[in-house]
């Protein structure tokens, strides 16, 4: 460890970061929208009618209650909906950190926090939020710096990654996804919002978290959380 | 050291999709209406303020979201075929949409099945619980009041044409049927339901018990979700010399501007 000055810059930096987070969370992303399920003409039970979106030759264009916007968007709403499968994440590799394990799928635990692996040399996707490559939103994955079972994990150097490195995400299905680093941040988890960090909407990006900061004995927990941000890698 | 002017970068690009995330976001100046098509054998066209929005719209569709300025709409359902807003079939009501809110219009059958009516459910929107996602069921149909079962047992009881029920379940797949009150032999289902995680879904039961046309309508609305409350990673104490030195370093730099200039001293030999 030669330089405490430029750990410093990353805490300050992480610093800022939180401050912008805060005022951020004055106003929440996520406001509901309404999803199309099933696409028209899949099952009609009136037998025949037709879903032509376009105005009959006798009646004039519709004006759109809503300026600007196009046609109505019209599913078949008969029966229930299913789960779409999706791919879950099975392998994470961050090279420049010497990390590649194995991931899980992970729930919410009983005190409503995100279920960690107790095992810090398996790291847990959160299963209600995208998985990688997704189109949009984020997809959470997460290890414990050091655990009982492990005292020592691969996630506990993650303070360490740097803007650029690469990352690789294997779905079960042998999908690869590519990701860079995009920034790390170290934020207090007594006042860090979450919310951006579950997000399920924008531009898809890989948050890695883990744990850092302080050591508090009291509470057997360190005061922080260490969270990298990656995107997919372009060209 | 490999951090510092990249992490400060990068820590501000992610401010900033913070910021820019947030206008991509559903408009809560205004009100969502969706229009639910709930009676059987007949396809109408529906006018909105005098104006056709829907043609040709057919049982068991679901129209929009629209998203609209709030305010009192008047809205009339005629046959498909009619030439104006003159004879409506339902209607016309008017639908008083408020700002920030989410609803759904009904076209449906009445209790007794004697004429098709609109009821305007304002669909619950609020945040559910991370790993919760919310069933709403809607009796629209011409029959009976009705228990709702999972896994055999009621789970909502004596619900009549036109009210709604709701609960926050843990995200799965539930086994739902509908049966008369009181009775556990379903009229409907049973079907599979899945209640996503952040998800509100709304089960319709449409159409007509005595005519044999019972079924099930879903809407789904998305974006309900919370995030989780915490991210507990640090179990144990990761004791290893290189990055926790300069933590603890850097602790005891703050620790000496309280207790003096030897423990400093000491904060700075242990930095090398």
């Amino acid at each position: 460890m030669n330089s405490r000055g430029m750990r410093r810059t990353g805490v300050a930096a992480a610093v800022a970061g939180l401050a912008l987070m805060v005022g951020c969370s004055l106003s929440p992303g996520g406001q509901p929208t309404t999803s199309t399920a099933t696409p028209v003409g899949d099952a009609d039970p009136a037998g025949g009618a037709t879903t032509e979106p376009a105005p009959g030759p006798s009646a004039p264009v519709p004006a759109s209650p809503v300026p600007g916007e196009g046609p109505i968007p019209v599913v078949d709403s008969t029966g229930t909906r299913t789960a779409e499968p999706v791919v879950a994440p099975a392998r994470l590799e961050l090279a420049a950190l010497g990390i590649d394990m194995p991931v899980t799928a992970v729930d919410i635990a009983p005190d409503g926090q995100m279920e960690i692996p107790e095992n810090a040399l398996v790291a847990g996707w959160y299963r209600f939020g995208p998985t990688a490559g997704a189109v949009s939103g984020a997809v959470v994955i997460a290890a414990h710096a050091g655990s009982y079972v492990t005292p020592v994990g691969p996630f506990h150097d993650l303070d360490e990654a740097a803007a650029g490195d690469p990352i690789t995400v294997t779905l079960v299905d042998g999908t690869a996804v590519a990701y860079d680093v995009e920034s790390v941040e170290r934020l207090a988890k007594d006042v860090i919002d979450l919310g951006p960090y579950f997000d399920r909407t924008g531009e898809h990006r890989l948050v890695l978290i883990t744990c850092g900061g302080r050591w508090d004995p009291e509470r057997r927990s360190y005061d922080d959380n260490i969270v990298l941000t990656a995107r997919i890698r372009t060209g | 050291m490999r951090k510092s002017a990249a992490a400060l970068g990068g820590t501000l690009g992610i401010a900033a999709l913070v910021l820019a995330a947030t206008p991509a976001t559903a408009d809560s100046h205004t009100a969502s209406l969706s229009v639910l098509h709930g009676v059987p054998d007949l396809t109408v066209d529906v006018y909105v303020n005098g104006e056709i929005t829907l043609d040709d719209f057919a049982p068991g569709e679901l129209a929009g979201p629209l998203e609209l300025e709030p305010g009192t709409y008047t809205v009339a359902i005629t046959a498909a075929d009619a030439a104006d807003d003159g004879a409506p079939v339902i209607g016309p009501v008017d639908l008083p949409l408020e700002e920030g809110r989410n609803y759904t219009a009904v076209a449906h059958l009445d209790a007794q099945g004697s004429a098709p009516t609109a009821t305007l459910f304002t669909n619950d929107t609020s945040p559910t619980a991370p790993g919760e996602g919310r069933l709403t069921v809607r009796h629209v149909a011409a029959a009976p009041a009705v228990d709702v079962l999972a896994g055999g047992e009621a789970v909502i009881s004596g619900l009549a044409n036109p009210d709604e029920a709701s609960l926050d379940l843990p995200a799965g797949t539930v086994s739902a049927a509908v049966a008369a009150a009181g009775t556990t032999e379903p009229v409907i289902g049973p079907a599979d339901v899945t209640v996503a995680e952040g998800v509100s879904t709304v089960v319709y039961a449409w159409g007509s018990l005595e005519a044999g046309t019972l079924a099930l309508a879903t809407q789904t609305i998305e974006g309900l979700h919370s995030s989780p409350d915490g991210v507990p990673t640090g179990q144990v104490q990761v004791v290893e010399e290189s990055s926790s030195a300069v933590l603890w370093a850097g602790a005891a730099a703050v620790l000496a501007l309280f207790v003096g200039f030897g423990v400093r001293r000491a904060a700075v030999t242990r930095d090398r």
